[in-house]
């Protein structure tokens, strides 16, 4: 009776609902699967897009990941919500471990970081050493882009800030913090011909992405406080009981791997190569 | 300016070379959204009409709170969700953070107020004589809940047409409940903001000409289906 | 004669004020009983609560002896009501017509019910296949109508069926009640301002006045609003023109009585302090007194119930259509309220 009662509804309804129970239903049907949360940069440079896969093969493990900030990356960790960590802070990440938040904390591979400017250097610090360059901005009030987001590269910059001018340029006029990842960073410093402070990789993956006509020059290199290391660490199945700690460990094992390390080593952009493993080393 | 004609050229390409990339962001858009919308419509109308229908104390109160949450902001709707759903959080178990599911959810917070405060609108606006028409014709309260649904299926349409959009074109909740995870949760809008943030603009208009290509088409589709009945 | 409907001791209230107050009222089956009485006299809230639209307040209505309340079943299937602003669904006039069968359960016929249903209210079937939002006010009034034959229904509450419809639309309206009587045995219960029609098709008249019903079925209720004719006389202007004299009512819309035995039958005017007014003779009734007669008068739309003495009666020599007057003292009315 209803069907005869509402005959023309259905001829709409009937459709929705085949159509949703279509897309609803093949939600659940998932293999093995692995969280890493990990900064923006292993995602922008492209680095993961190349990895993953290698690793599904090997393994047999799909791995998922999600890109922020070094500082949320580890925060997701602690609150149980990813399985494995891939991060470049390793003053917070030994705090981290002291916790007991993550375990097994094993180096991967680094790259470094530069500071980048216009190609007019209107603060004059090409050439000069890390500390000089800083204070020279600073001290001229030239604009500086700043991470602002509690990132790997962020924590590195405001502990170079206070290593060379004892204090961090919270509040300054010239300094902005952008909240935002490596890419958009580097993007504001262009856009207010401003300095800024960036791993090797991504200004590679930037220079790819403006099809090699880059505005900003690397003023300062080379500088061994400007190493950025890059760990693995799993998180600590004890507190959490949910994250998959045998996935995490496969993943984290096959990237220190001779056949992991290979690959980082081989992953190219402009055919330059961005990071460099070092997982014998420590 | 030359990438916004990029961005056209490469909206193209992007659809029709079918890249597999953008398919899975409209996919995974697609799915949400009918999900999402699907629970939405099935909770809302019924409390919709409900609310337009009958009068009890304090249905203004209720009408205000309603009201209200049309203007809930993603991000906020976002964070909630991600506070409850996170392992941590109350409904941890459950494993629904950075699940389409779990957008599902914010996504219907969301489009939940905008369906009941529309329906219960157009209900509110059906003649007083229908009710009174369908009791003397000697309609089961049932029936006659169904035929004034009928009778007011243009409002609903609008209902319908006015959360799609919002739910298709949200980005706070995908982002912060889904995490923009490629192949899974990456949806348009977070892959937008992703582009965007990574200075791949031309890409980013592509996927957004792509959202809007898709919202006019379920427009269209509703604004014929509305000529039509 | 059986009942069909009965209303016991029902009170009903709106926000507190009585609406309608009726100790006792039966109305006997296959009857079609008028109901009239001025503008919120409670006509529409007792058709309401007999159709079982609306529940009261306090006080039982029975159906075949059972006392039932709205969405009652079975009983829900046999009570409708048409009321005074009728609501056509927003589909065509089949499915208007068709929708009490479809919620009954009906799937077999529905177009030859639904032509029918058309045919009693003087539609062609191709009336079938239009929009509701296609048809003029008399036409969508009859369509409403056909939807509550097309179910067939026990009894059929009206609520000012011919109020803003046409001549034509009136007339067929007319006969589609009285065809559903003859075929069905539908009891029907007509509210209505129009007082000729009413009596023309009624059984019985109920008169309403402020929620009560008034024992003046053999009184002539005269309606308002009365306008200033001079320092002591009210008038109202009839449909044909003529006035009705008054002393003053209580109120501009007072509804005013006079009894059949005030007013006086004669084939010519007369004057002095006493008011003429003329019209037809429609009907000649015995009364329930052996010796004296009941005359029916038409002035305009106005019904007059006239008394008059046998003998009187063969010297007047009165016969039916012929064009008398009525004289009267406008003191005679009494006022209602």
């Amino acid at each position: 009776m209803l069907k005869l009662l509402f005959a023309k509804q259905c001829k709409i309804l009937l459709p929705t609902l085949i159509f949703s129970i279509i897309t609803i239903l093949p939600i659940k049907v998932e293999g093995k699967q692995l969280l890493l949360a990990t900064t923006t940069s292993t995602d922008n440079t492209g680095l993961l897009d190349y990895l993953a896969p290698m690793f599904t093969k090997v393994a047999g493990i799909e791995l998922k990941w999600v890109a922020t900030g070094t500082g949320k990356a580890l925060k997701l960790g602690e609150n149980c919500d990813c399985d494995v960590l891939m991060v470049h802070a390793p003053s917070s990440e030994k705090n981290y471990l002291e916790a007991g938040f993550g375990v097994n904390r094993r180096h991967v591979m680094f790259n470094d970081f530069v500071i980048i400017g216009p190609d007019s250097d209107p603060a004059g610090i090409s050439k000069q050493g890390l500390c000089s360059a800083l204070k020279k901005i600073a001290g001229e009030k030239y604009i500086f882009a700043s991470r602002g987001d509690n990132s790997g590269t962020n924590k590195k910059e405001i502990s170079l800030w206070q290593q060379c001018t004892d204090q961090t340029p919270e509040l300054q006029q010239w300094y902005l913090q952008t909240g935002q990842g490596m890419l958009a960073t580097i993007n504001l410093a262009v856009e207010r011909k401003g300095y800024t402070l960036t791993d090797r990789g991504t200004l590679i993956k930037f220079a790819a992405n403006s099809k090699g006509s880059v505005p900003l020059k690397i003023m300062v290199e080379g500088d061994q406080s400007l190493l950025n290391q890059y760990s693995v660490i799993e998180v600590n199945k004890a507190r959490c009981p949910k994250v998959k700690n045998d996935l995490a460990r496969q993943f984290g094992d096959w990237l220190v791997s001779m056949e992991g390390q290979k690959a980082i080593g081989d992953f190219r952009l402009l055919d330059k190569q961005l990071f460099i493993p070092n997982a014998s080393a420590e | 300016m030359e990438f916004i004609l990029e961005g056209l050229v490469k909206a193209c390409q992007l659809l029709v070379q079918g890249d597999r990339e953008t398919y899975s962001a409209i996919f995974a858009t697609v799915k949400v959204s009918s999900i999402s919308m699907t629970v939405s419509l099935l909770l809302g109308i019924p409390l919709g009409y409900l609310l337009g229908y009958l009068s009890f104390p304090g249905k203004k109160g209720v009408r205000t709170v309603v009201d209200t949450m049309l203007a809930l902001p993603t991000v906020f709707i976002g964070l909630v969700v991600y506070a409850f759903i996170s392992s941590r959080g109350p409904l941890g178990e459950a494993g629904l953070l950075f699940t389409l599911t779990g957008i599902a959810i914010g996504q219907c917070i969301l489009a939940l107020p905008i369906v009941i405060a529309l329906t219960a609108t157009s209900v509110e606006s059906l003649d007083r004589v229908l009710r009174l028409t369908l009791k003397s014709l000697g309609a089961s309260p049932l029936q006659i809940f169904m035929t004034s649904i009928w009778e007011a299926r243009m409002g609903l349409l609008i209902a319908a047409t006015t959360a799609t959009g919002r739910v298709l074109t949200e980005v706070g909740i995908s982002m912060m409940v889904g995490g923009n995870i490629k192949w899974h949760t990456r949806t348009i809008t977070t892959a937008i903001a992703m582009e965007t943030s990574k200075g791949q603009f031309a890409t980013g208009i592509a996927l957004g000409l792509v959202l809007l290509i898709m919202a006019f088409t379920i427009n269209l589709a509703l604004s014929t289906l509305r000529r039509r009945v | 004669m059986e009942d069909i409907l009965r209303l016991h001791k029902v009170r009903h209230q709106y926000n507190g004020r009585t609406v309608l107050d009726i100790p006792d009222l039966k109305i006997g089956r296959g009857s079609i009983v008028g109901l009239a009485g001025p503008n919120g006299s409670g006509k529409s809230t007792m058709l309401k609560i007999l159709s079982l639209v609306e529940k009261c307040s306090h006080g039982t209505l029975f159906f075949e002896n059972k006392a039932i309340t709205p969405f009652a079943k079975g009983a829900r299937h046999l009570l409708t009501f048409l009321p005074q602003e009728t609501y056509l669904l927003k589909r065509s006039v089949f499915d208007n017509i068709s929708y009490g069968l479809k919620i009954r359960g009906q799937k077999k016929e529905l177009s030859l019910c639904v032509a029918q249903a058309l045919e009693l209210v003087g539609l062609s079937s191709s009336f079938a296949e239009r929009q509701w939002s296609e048809l003029s006010g008399g036409e969508a009034q009859r369509v409403a109508l056909a939807a509550r034959l097309a179910i067939k229904p026990a009894c059929l509450m009206l609520d000012e069926p011919t109020v803003s419809v046409d001549m034509e639309s009136a007339r067929n309206i007319r006969r589609a009640i009285l065809l559903a009587r003859q075929e069905w045995g539908t009891t029907l219960v007509i509210s209505s301002h129009h007082q000729s029609w009413l009596n023309d098709i009624s059984d019985r008249i109920v008169y309403l006045y402020n929620g009560r019903l008034l024992d003046y079925s053999y009184k002539n209720v005269l309606l308002g609003p009365w306008e200033k004719f001079s320092d002591e006389l009210f008038v109202v202007k009839m449909t044909d023109g003529q006035l009705l004299y008054a002393s003053k009512p209580p109120k501009a819309g007072s509804s005013g009585v006079i009894a059949p035995k005030d007013i006086r039958i004669s084939s010519s005017p007369s004057f002095g302090n006493e008011k003429n007014i003329s019209g037809f003779v429609t009907g000649i009734f015995a009364d329930n007194n052996p010796d004296s007669l009941c005359i029916h008068v038409v002035c305009g739309d106005q019904q007059f119930i006239v008394n008059i003495a046998v003998h009187a009666f063969q010297i007047a020599e009165i016969r039916p259509n012929q064009k008398v007057s009525l004289t009267y003292n406008p003191k005679d009315i009494v006022w209602l309220a």
